[in-house]
């Protein structure tokens, strides 16, 4: 099982877009694919029409209390399947701190399911405390959505800085851009910027478009309604690109 | 569920009333099953299935009930896993399938209404479709109408509306829920079955020999004819595993049962037989070292085996010509020509009264001092075989070996059931040494050439050279174990309940008709 893990210290960048249809093309690719909603405002449950609520109630599955399968739901798609949010997980930073190993307890929670799923997609929350921690032990890869501007790139150096402090890193860090504006002269001259970017891009770029937007109205990821258009071919090569390196990674693990 | 006549539209117009409801994207048209010709995917996992519909191409794994375990887009026929896109579909599946070919095993036509129930905010809570399929099967003319099915699955999360619509269909609409039999019930598969090599060919002791021996042939031949297009369509290596035995077994049975037939008669099938195992060799010797990648990424370290991927495209691409020669050679005239011969005098009712010595003599009789004569050149020539013999004897004694089991299983019908199985076990243990003995050296010799040869042609990079040679040398070693282990497997021939086995097996009975 390979969990990515949607993830920026800033919101608004798409990382529920990214994690909707990234899952949904895993899923179409033959892979069981499950979507993990950890963000309380339950962006990704709403895009696959479920109600953000776990069953069970999110501190008892987490905990493990309660079997952590029984709160799965199937979506409108075969083989993708989604863990949906709970308001309840505002709390998921205090609710770590109580356990005894605050870290691992995400890890632990997702080994309950590897015999079930292939990949795992999280939408995290923005924000870097335990619920973060754990999710980087818990993630094989951080895709990390990156808008072009000055701020995001700070963000970004940040991360990398906070990584360096530390002994436990995620698997791997791949950021891409999102939200590109072409018209935009700054939005042009940050990804063209190759050599000083913190982390090693992936090449596929999220253009700003409507289409984005206009997976509230369909609840539906963006192949479902417009898979020709700019953004749905753009999260095609996105998901082909992950996919290509994830392969890639397991064969030279494999031959370490 | 099994829906009765016309029942299909009925049941859909009732359930848009009863529930909210989406007719789902566009009809699947054309669906096509897949399995290897030993159907691998049967045993617990179902079956793969390739939909088209408006265009666009779905493989879908199928449980044995007929639910999509798995889904992949892709364009690709389905052939050997690795022709398949990567990802975690192919990943599934090559465990299972392995080195088999996937091959289709039937296609139907029609349609399948795929229905969705909805809740109040449009979310799926099950799936219902609607089949209605025609299968037609080659050789028949007017295709096959297979019974409606209306098959309902849940969506994860959702049992509790799931349970209510099953209840809908049950006690609303009369239907009776029922087994389907799975995805392929009632289907006219493409019957390749795979028939065991293994040998029984039904003889009576007293049988004349040069009916018993035109018997034989003719089991054999059929075996040949059976696997014959397998192998020129190339659709899985194990038809030409079984068309070369059956070669391999009828010249054995020309050469150890000879004097039955007049010996123009027997010279010359030798000769066209020898001619046609010679042109299935180098694909079968190349199909091996195909299987057998695997093994040889196995045996060399973790770090090293990307270093063999160029191996595996220098042997595909020898395979693919040598494949080409050998279909060129089962369509030519020749062949054609040797095969109608064989099959004209093996039908050819044997004359009254031979003049050949040995074809009026019982079968038995006949076989029976083959048999001994063989194993007692085996038994000679093995006590012989010291730690400082060299190869070609051991060689010698494999080929004797194989002579020898080939008449003990032509003729197994007319001796002891148990004891010619007790023999032929015995005697397989040590063909098993002989033989993995052969293999390394054979195979370290071939690794050393196509080495050679890639190296010449600039497709082998120097890793790839290096990562050979360490094979070759593991090779080597085998064999020299092997070689180590001869002594006791001969022992275990050369025992003295095994030689009291064969004299009471084929000592000669005064019976009428035997001289000896």
């Amino acid at each position: 099982m390979t969990v990515v893990a949607c993830y920026s210290l800033k919101g608004g960048v798409g990382k529920t877009a990214a994690a909707v249809n990234l899952a949904y093309l895993s899923g179409r690719e033959g892979a069981r694919t499950l979507v993990w909603d950890l963000d309380p405002q339950g962006s990704a449950s709403f895009y696959f029409r479920v109600k953000p609520k776990m069953r069970g109630g999110f501190q008892r599955v987490i905990r493990r209390k309660k079997d952590p399968r029984r709160a799965i739901r199937g979506t409108d798609f075969q083989g993708l399947d989604l863990l949906p949010a709970d308001f309840a997980a505002r709390n998921l930073d205090l609710l770590l701190d109580r356990s005894r190993r605050p870290k691992r307890e995400l890890s632990r929670f997702l080994r309950a399911l590897r015999k079930e799923y292939d990949r795992v997609f999280i939408d995290c929350t923005p924000s870097i405390g335990l619920g973060a921690e754990g999710v980087f032990r818990a993630a094989d890869v951080l895709v990390v959505p990156t808008i072009p501007t000055t701020l995001s790139m700070e963000t970004l150096d940040r991360l990398k800085k906070h990584f360096r402090s530390k002994k436990r890193r995620p698997g791997a860090v791949w950021p891409f851009f999102s939200m590109v504006d072409s018209r935009k002269t700054l939005h042009r001259d940050i990804c063209e910027r190759d050599g000083s970017l913190p982390f090693k891009f992936l090449e596929s770029r999220i253009p700003y478009s409507s289409d984005v937007e206009r997976m509230g109205v369909h609840r539906a990821p963006v192949q479902t309604f417009a898979a020709a258009s700019a953004a749905g071919q753009a999260y095609r090569s996105l998901a082909d690109e992950i996919a290509g390196r994830l392969s890639k990674g397991r064969k030279a693990e494999s031959a370490a | 569920m099994p829906l009765a006549g016309e029942d299909g539209e009925r049941v859909l117009a009732a359930l848009k009333t009863a529930f909210r409801t989406c007719i789902d994207e566009t009809p699947v048209r054309r669906r096509v099953f897949y399995d290897t010709f030993d159907r691998r995917l049967a045993g617990d996992s179902g079956v793969l299935c390739a939909t088209e519909a408006a265009g666009q191409s779905d493989l879908l794994w199928l449980s044995q009930t007929g639910a999509v375990l798995r889904r992949l887009r892709t364009e690709r026929e389905p052939g050997f896993t690795w022709d398949l896109p990567e990802g975690p579909f192919r990943d599934a599946l090559e465990p299972i399938v392995e080195m088999r070919r996937l091959l289709p095993l039937a296609e139907v036509h029609g349609d399948a209404v795929a229905l969705r129930v909805l809740d109040s905010k449009d979310k799926t809570v099950a799936r219902l479709t609607l089949e209605r399929w025609t299968a037609r099967h080659e050789g028949t003319a007017s295709p096959v109408r297979l019974p409606e099915h209306l098959r309902v699955s849940a969506v994860r999360g959702y049992e509790k509306r799931f349970r209510r619509l099953l209840q809908f269909l049950e006690q609303e609409l009369g239907l009776k829920r029922g087994s389907s039999g799975g995805p392929l019930a009632g289907l006219p598969l493409e019957a390749r079955p795979r028939v065991s090599s293994k040998l029984w060919i039904p003889l009576e002791p007293g049988l004349r020999s040069d009916e018993a021996v035109k018997r034989i042939h003719r089991v054999l031949l059929d075996a040949m004819l059976r696997n014959e297009d397998g192998t020129r369509l190339d659709l899985d290596s194990e038809f030409l595993h079984d068309f070369r035995v059956a070669i391999r077994r009828t010249r054995g049975a020309l050469s150890q049962l000879r004097g039955v037939f007049p010996s123009a008669v027997e010279e010359h099938f030798k000769g066209e037989f020898r001619w046609l195992g010679g042109c299935t060799g180098p694909t079968r010797d190349l199909d091996v070292y195909l299987l057998k990648l695997p093994s040889y990424e196995a045996a060399v370290a973790r770090a090293a085996r990307p270093h063999l991927a160029p191996l595996r495209e220098h042997l595909v691409a020898c395979q693919r010509t040598a494949q080409a020669e050998l279909a060129a050679a089962l369509d030519s005239d020749r062949y054609r020509r040797l095969i109608e011969a064989w099959a004209r005098f093996l039908d050819q009712p044997v004359p009254r009264r031979s003049m050949l010595p040995d074809a009026g003599r019982p079968i038995r009789a006949f076989a029976a001092e083959r048999i001994l004569r063989v194993h007692r050149k085996i038994v000679k020539q093995g006590r012989r075989i010291t730690d400082a013999s060299p190869a070609d004897d051991l060689h010698d004694v494999r080929l004797r070996c194989k002579k020898l089991r080939y008449l003990m299983e032509f003729t197994r019908a007319v001796f002891d059931r148990k004891d010619i199985d007790t023999q032929i076990k015995t005697l397989k243990r040590l063909q098993e040494n002989l033989g993995d003995f052969n293999d390394l050296e054979v195979q370290a010799a071939s690794l050393g050439t196509m080495a050679e040869d890639m190296a010449r042609a600039g497709r082998a990079p120097v890793e790839t050279i290096m990562t050979m040679g360490r094979l070759t040398e593991t090779f080597e070693r085998g064999q020299q174990e092997e070689r180590r282990r001869f002594a006791t497997r001969f022992a275990e021939f050369d025992a003295p309940e095994c030689r009291a086995r064969v004299r009471r097996l084929f000592a000669p009975r005064n019976e009428p008709g035997e001289t000896q």
